[in-house]
């Protein structure tokens, strides 16, 4: 093969790879790499097997070597795949990585064209052409490095907040932890028993909450939100607001003489509205951290400026009914999401009767009611007469898996579980007690999830009733509730009689969701919660660097998943600022100012924020902060001046491509983009 | 539904793909979980069951569908309960429209429509209640048809000129 270089010219080198038999099969390497030879400036050609692997990738050094070659494509997979690889390879060789350039010929070519052996190596020998078009007017590029803030950002406190803060500090690294709520815990904070292995949720919990007040790294802010986040991976500057207890944090003791003395209530948010609270209180005993906390919609002073008996009882003088909210700038340089679910509210599409019928409960309920230190103290109670139920049914799926009443069409992959749970616990508490589940399928499928399966089903008085009910109706006079539903597996329609049926609720997104997403720059999944990047690969990555996902914000799991995620996150998180900078890749978007109008159109379409305008001496321009530019080249189409140019992208590469595509109407394509400008 | 084991033989691969042709939601996303069946009139009075008769549907069990009553009330409970969101009136009614093309209308349909025809009524007061209300001593009931003789041959007309005599093979029996 001929040396095509030409003194001063770009020297080009031209991989084919076969990828086995997934290109090979289908293209005729060898014909594609000799056709490259005959093109303008490609020095050398060569087809391999395999160019990712080892030999592939000496090849592709000694070829850059021995012909002084200034730039390659590589002819083979998706860049997704191997992009970085073969940049590393220039790079070892003496290339700048940007002169490197990859043509698709698997997923684009071979892959979509098998059977068609010599059409397909004709498209390739285009492709081939389109890849050293562009090669020609490649650019050496420079990656920048930012340093990073060694300090995380976890919102949310239930167990997955808490885990990945505990594990960020164990590595050294300072955690500003926000909770909305009064206390940190979250949802596990409520449940008694945890399934599989009855662990009582609060003695595992209550440890771990503690511990997260103690460690001296962790800056821990609750019954706060974070309000604004801007920045970038790196370096993120984040505005907490801390909402007004009314209580200074620094003297209340949490003696609770303030509470005991109080006359104002209301029913008790963490005891799912079954009991009550005071105006002043703590969600639960073991709150972390014991502070109280008035609720001005409930307290008789706010509404009426009269009591104060709290601010009279306090020992501390801890009670401040003038506190305002407080503001709090802290710079992070990772974000960890751990906001988690909310229950399903089953009266939102009228599901059998709840809010209707007094004894249709939800399951979260019947966690409070069950545990010991909830608002029955432990004795599970009709709601209608206070009677100990012996009769009691669950539905399964309520709020999950529909595909019309609600949009939740996921499966919320714990109710299966707990409900077994709940059935176990039942028959601990009350040995007279049956319990029937109704049922579509029950998924059971973690480590030691079936067995548990089966040593509840093979309790006395544990029933399973594959069908979905049809129809509720309540007694009048007894207010027992009697479901009709097909028994699928007996293929007849029943009538049973219970004291007390549970839901077995769902999970949604929790409130807020879709808010913080937004301030955040972070994508939803079609389910409500937030998107990973990858389901198995990046599983607590999200689209914007530096902000990571775990617990149930990602999506429905039980604690043994959330856990499991929760140190996901804190490792990636704790990666990339242990790595001490951020690489950002200079494949981002330019404006020219001489160009930019300021019309702003860039700034409105980009999804990731990263242009704004600005005022300057010859008028409002727009600037990229290019640490938030993803290089998509949205602005770049949009700009009416043409005034934005994503480098690696220039409309030069992209036309001299494009003209390679359509050999001998190169002038017409030229000025492509003056068409639509 | 049988008590013979089922071989395959019966099977029709096409049969769900067929119902979505004739207009039918795909029944392969039942999750046969019964609400259907619980909510349904006619599964309450016989031993027809909503759910089960997805389920041959899913199966492609075509034929058992030719050698059973068109029991579907059409009332759409089961499409309003529905977690997948299929509609298993719609289903029976694709395969209303399947079996008329392939076996011709039911006989019982037929004679039932010829009932509506001749009498106006698709049923017409038996003899039992004839001889009940005379031994009462009850006058017999009204003869309500020379009233509606102009309706009865509008009726006519419109079979006629939609061709549903013909479907229906009645012509010839005018
Ligand atoms: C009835 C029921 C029974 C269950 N039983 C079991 C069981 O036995 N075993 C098991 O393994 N799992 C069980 N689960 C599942 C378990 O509850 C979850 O896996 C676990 O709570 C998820 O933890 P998390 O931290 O992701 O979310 P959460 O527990 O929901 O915690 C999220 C936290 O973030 C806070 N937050 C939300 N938004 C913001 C914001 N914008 N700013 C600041 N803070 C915010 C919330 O106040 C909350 O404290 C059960 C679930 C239910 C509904
Ligand atoms: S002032 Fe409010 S919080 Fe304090 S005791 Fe009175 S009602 Fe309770
Ligand atoms: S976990 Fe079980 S009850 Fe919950 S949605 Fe999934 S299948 Fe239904
Ligand atoms: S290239 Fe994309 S990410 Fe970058 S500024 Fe333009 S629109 Fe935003
Ligand atoms: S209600 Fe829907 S999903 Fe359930 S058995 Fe009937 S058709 Fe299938």
């Amino acid at each position: 093969m001929g040396d095509r270089g030409g003194a001063g010219g770009p020297r080009i080198g031209v991989f084919v790879c076969h990828c086995g038999s997934n290109i090979g099969g289908t293209v005729d390497c060898p014909a594609v790499a000799e056709y490259a030879t005959t093109l303008e400036n490609v020095v050398v050609a060569r087809a391999n097997i395999y160019t990712c692997s080892t030999v592939g990738q000496e090849e592709i050094k000694k070829q850059i070597r021995e012909h002084g070659l200034d730039r390659i494509v590589v002819a083979s997979c998706t860049p997704r795949l191997h992009e970085a690889t073969f940049k590393r390879v220039g790079e070892e060789a003496g290339l700048n990585p940007y002169m490197v350039h990859m043509v698709n010929l698997r997923e684009q070519c071979s892959w979509v064209h098998q059977g068609d052996k010599e059409r397909a190596t004709e498209k390739a020998k285009e492709l081939v052409r389109m890849g050293v078009a562009r090669a020609r007017m490649l650019e050496p590029l420079t990656a920048q490095e930012l340093g990073v803030e060694r300090r995380v950002l976890v919102i949310g406190g239930g167990i997955a907040g808490i885990q990945a803060s505990l594990d960020l500090a164990a590595q050294g690294l300072e955690v500003v932890l926000v909770e909305r709520l009064p206390s940190i815990g979250g949802r596990m904070a409520q449940l008694d028993k945890t399934f599989p292995t009855g662990d009582c949720a609060i003695c595992v919990l209550a440890p771990k909450m503690v511990e997260v007040l103690h460690t001296p790294g962790i800056r821990l802010m609750t019954y706060s939100e974070v309000r604004e986040v801007a920045g970038h991976a790196g370096s993120f500057d984040v505005r907490i607001e801390r909402k007004p207890r009314y209580v200074d944090e620094s003297k209340c003791v949490g003696c609770g003489i303030c509470a005991e003395n109080c006359p104002g209530g209301a029913p008790s948010e963490f005891d799912m509205g079954i009991g009550r609270r005071k105006a002043i209180y703590v969600p639960f005993p073991q709150a972390a951290p014991l502070k109280y906390t008035i609720d001005p919609a409930s307290c008789i002073h706010f509404k009426t400026g009269k009591c104060g008996l709290c601010r009279k009882n306090c020992p501390t003088g801890a009670i401040d009914f003038e506190m305002k909210p407080q503001e709090v700038r802290v710079r992070v340089g990772a974000i960890i999401v751990a906001t988690g679910f909310d229950p399903y509210t089953p009266h939102v599409h009228g599901y059998w009767g709840y809010r209707e019928f007094a004894n249709v409960i939800t399951a979260l309920e019947l966690e409070r009611m069950i545990n010991a230190s909830g608002p029955t103290r432990g004795e599970v109670r009709r709601p209608s007469d206070g009677a100990a139920p012996k009769r009691v049914a669950f539905i399964q799926c309520v709020g999950s898996r529909n595909w019309k009443a609600t949009s939740n069409k996921y499966c919320s992959r714990v109710c299966c579980m707990y409900t077994m749970k709940l059935a176990q616990l039942l028959k601990e508490h009350y040995q007279d007690i049956s319990t029937s589940v109704y049922y579509i399928d029950i998924r059971a499928f973690g480590k030691g999830f079936e067995e548990f399966y089966h040593r509840v089903r093979s309790m006395a008085g544990v029933e399973y009733i594959r069908g979905r009910p049809a129809r509720l109706t309540e007694d009048p006079r007894t207010k027992n509730i009697t479901i009709r539903a097909e028994e699928t597996l007996l293929n007849k329609i029943t009538e049973r009689e219970f004291d007390l049926v549970v839901l077995s609720i769902g999970m949604v997104p929790s409130e807020g969701t879709e808010a913080l997403g937004r301030m955040l720059g972070i994508p939803r999944s079609p389910d409500g919660f937030f998107q990973e990047v990858h389901p198995k690969l990046r599983p607590v990555d999200t689209s914007r660097d530096g902000v990571f996902i775990c617990g149930c914000a990602q999506g429905p799991k039980d604690i043994p998943d959330t856990v499991a995620q929760a140190k996901a996150a804190a490792s990636s998180a704790a990666a990339m600022l242990a790595r001490g900078k951020v690489i950002l890749e200079p494949t981002t978007a330019e404006v020219d100012e001489a160009l930019c109008e300021g019309c702003g159109l860039c700034a409105s379409l980009c999804p990731y924020g990263a242009p704004s305008l600005v005022e300057t001496g010859s008028g409002k321009k727009a600037r990229i902060q290019k640490a938030l530019c993803h290089g998509c080249g949205t602005c770049a189409a949009a700009c009416p001046r043409l005034a934005i140019t994503v480098r690696g992208f220039s409309d030069e590469q992209l036309e001299s491509e494009m003209a390679a595509a359509l050999p001998g109407e190169g002038e017409k394509v030229e000025n492509g983009r003056g068409v639509g400008g | 539904m049988e008590d013979s084991v089922l071989t395959g033989q019966e099977h029709d691969p096409d049969f769900v793909s067929q119902i979505i042709r004739y207009g039918g939601h795909d029944v392969q996303t039942c999750l046969q979980c019964g609400n259907c069946t619980g909510v349904c009139p006619v599964s309450l009075k016989t031993p027809y069951k909503t759910r089960n008769l997805i389920k041959l549907c899913q199966y492609g069990y075509k034929k058992i569908f030719f050698s059973i009553p068109w029991i579907c009330a059409g009332c759409h409970r089961c499409y309003e309960h529905c977690p997948a969101d299929i509609d298993p009136a719609e289903v029976f009614v694709a395969i209303r429209h399947i079996q008329v093309r392939e076996r011709g209308v039911p006989r019982w349909i037929r004679d039932n429509v010829g009932l509506i025809l001749r009498n106006g009524f698709g049923a017409v007061p038996s003899d039992d209640i004839r001889r009940y209300r005379e031994r009462q001593g009850l006058e017999p009931l009204p003869n309500t048809l020379p009233g509606y003789r102009t309706a009865l041959e509008e009726l006519a007309t419109i079979f006629r000129r939609t061709g549903f005599d013909r479907i229906l093979g009645l012509e010839e029996k005018k």
